[in-house]
């Protein structure tokens, strides 16, 4: 019967952490995230997740060809900075945000329509005491050309 | 993307460990080989804004044609979940459209069907409704109406998977990705000039492979089962639809100072193709309005 309360209350606190944690996640993306869209226009689509240092994320999207595209990146608190990357289909990397000064939003345009991968990384730091966790959001926004 | 092998959830959306996750846009993807280093690698799967789609339908010179859209009467015919998250999403690329096109009063009309919709899926007010309310109010501004909707859309999606319902968030972004389809195939066969409507139709290649990854966790659910079939179907169509790419360049314009992707990406699709994906899409849409 122990064993039973313990795994209730196990669960209870876990799946409130866990909900509790999303809850912030979602607060945080609104409101340190969602600004540095603008002015391009959210895809309405929310990608985020508490990301433990080492941890790696992967958004896959269609561009479409003669768009004006946004990508922000954005970390909550100990796991800032990230890294982010964006590769073709086939690997290629098109652009690293650690050749830029680990910039966290990338303006571009699209000659042609393709589907890229944005790769975002927590890199590890060398204290192996501390397990940095955070909230990461990648966010994607269009630019409204006015056709 | 052959890498999806287990799924579970971890992190801020995560309600427990090692289970199976259920969003469209998010899944997570268990790097088993990658375990040793305890590295985890999560795979979010986005599909294209439905605004993106219906301003090329604009560009393309294709007239409004208010009988391709699912008349808002129909709205009382949603019952269940699963209904009236599909018909969310199909009412949603209809706003879109509607408002493209500047057809005003039946994007209000659209507006009324939608917040019907969020409040029986009960979507708070401040998630869903309460944004709606805002596009009443700038409904003829519009640089700040494809905004709202985007608003209203990533209201109901964070919310949704906030409190567990994933099914439902996939379900509306289904629906929204079905209608443009839908209005897609049914518009190239009105244009003189069709061939960016039918680059753009080859283009959803890439979308409907990161549908089907999704949905395959669903197929159980009676919404996705009762289409499952067709999509299967317009699946293996679209593994025939043929596209090379170039390799990417970055360029910069140093007077502009815009970044571009410069590269070059072809899809060969046949008239027989088209026909069978129109089929199908008519198929699947015909399933989730009636």
């Amino acid at each position: 019967m122990r064993t039973i309360t313990y795994a209730i209350l196990t669960f209870t606190f876990v799946f409130a952490f866990a909900a509790n944690s999303y809850s912030q996640c979602k607060t945080f993306t609104k409101s340190k995230c969602n600004p540095k869209l603008s002015p391009y226009i959210y895809n309405g689509q929310l990608n985020s997740a508490v990301l433990n240092e080492g941890d790696v994320a992967e958004l896959m999207l269609t561009f479409y060809s003669d768009h004006d595209y946004r990508i922000v990146v954005c970390a909550a608190g100990e796991v800032e900075p990230v890294t982010f990357s964006l590769k073709d289909n086939a690997g290629n990397v098109i652009f690293s945000n650690e050749d830029h000064n680990l910039v966290d939003t990338w303006d571009f345009h699209t000659n042609s329509t393709q589907q890229l991968r944005v790769e975002v990384g927590v890199p590890e730091d060398d204290n192996p005491k501390k397990q940095k966790s955070g909230c990461v959001s990648i966010l994607v926004g269009f630019l409204d050309s006015g056709e | 993307m052959s890498l999806v092998s287990l799924l579970f959830i971890v992190g801020c959306k995560s309600k427990s460990d090692k289970t199976k996750s259920d969003i469209i846009d998010n899944i997570e993807v268990d790097m088993s080989e990658r375990k040793e280093d305890k590295t985890v690698k999560k795979i979010f799967l986005n599909l294209p804004s439905p605004i993106e789609l219906t301003k090329m339908l604009l560009a393309a010179n294709a007239e409004f044609d208010k009988e391709l859209l699912n008349p808002v009467a129909n709205v009382d015919k949603y019952i269940s979940s699963g209904s009236l998250a599909l018909n969310f999403g199909i009412y949603g690329t209809d706003l879109c459209y509607c408002r493209v096109f500047e057809e005003l009063q039946e994007s209000i009309s659209y507006l009324a069907a939608i917040r019907n919709v969020t409040d029986k899926l009960q979507i708070p007010e401040e998630e869903g409704s309460n944004t709606l309310n805002r596009i009443e109010e700038s409904l003829e501004d519009r640089d700040s109406i494809f905004q709202i909707i985007s608003d209203t859309y990533a209201g109901a999606n964070s919310y949704l998977k906030e409190n567990e319902r994933d099914i439902t968030a996939t379900l509306i972004l289904l629906g929204g990705w079905v209608e443009g389809m839908h209005l897609a195939t049914n518009i190239k066969d009105q244009l003189k000039d069709n061939s960016a409507v039918v680059q753009r139709i080859a283009e959803q290649k890439y979308s409907l492979e990161n549908i089907m990854l999704i949905v395959e966790q669903y197929k159980d659910d009676a919404s996705i089962a009762l289409m499952y079939n067709e999509l299967e179907n317009l699946s293996k169509i679209y593994k025939t639809v043929g596209v090379s790419q170039s390799k990417a360049v970055v360029v910069t314009d140093e007077e502009t100072g815009v970044t571009t992707i410069d590269n070059k990406t072809q899809f060969d699709i046949s008239k027989d193709q088209l026909d069978e994906i129109t089929k199908l899409v008519g198929q699947i849409r015909v399933k989730i309005v009636s």
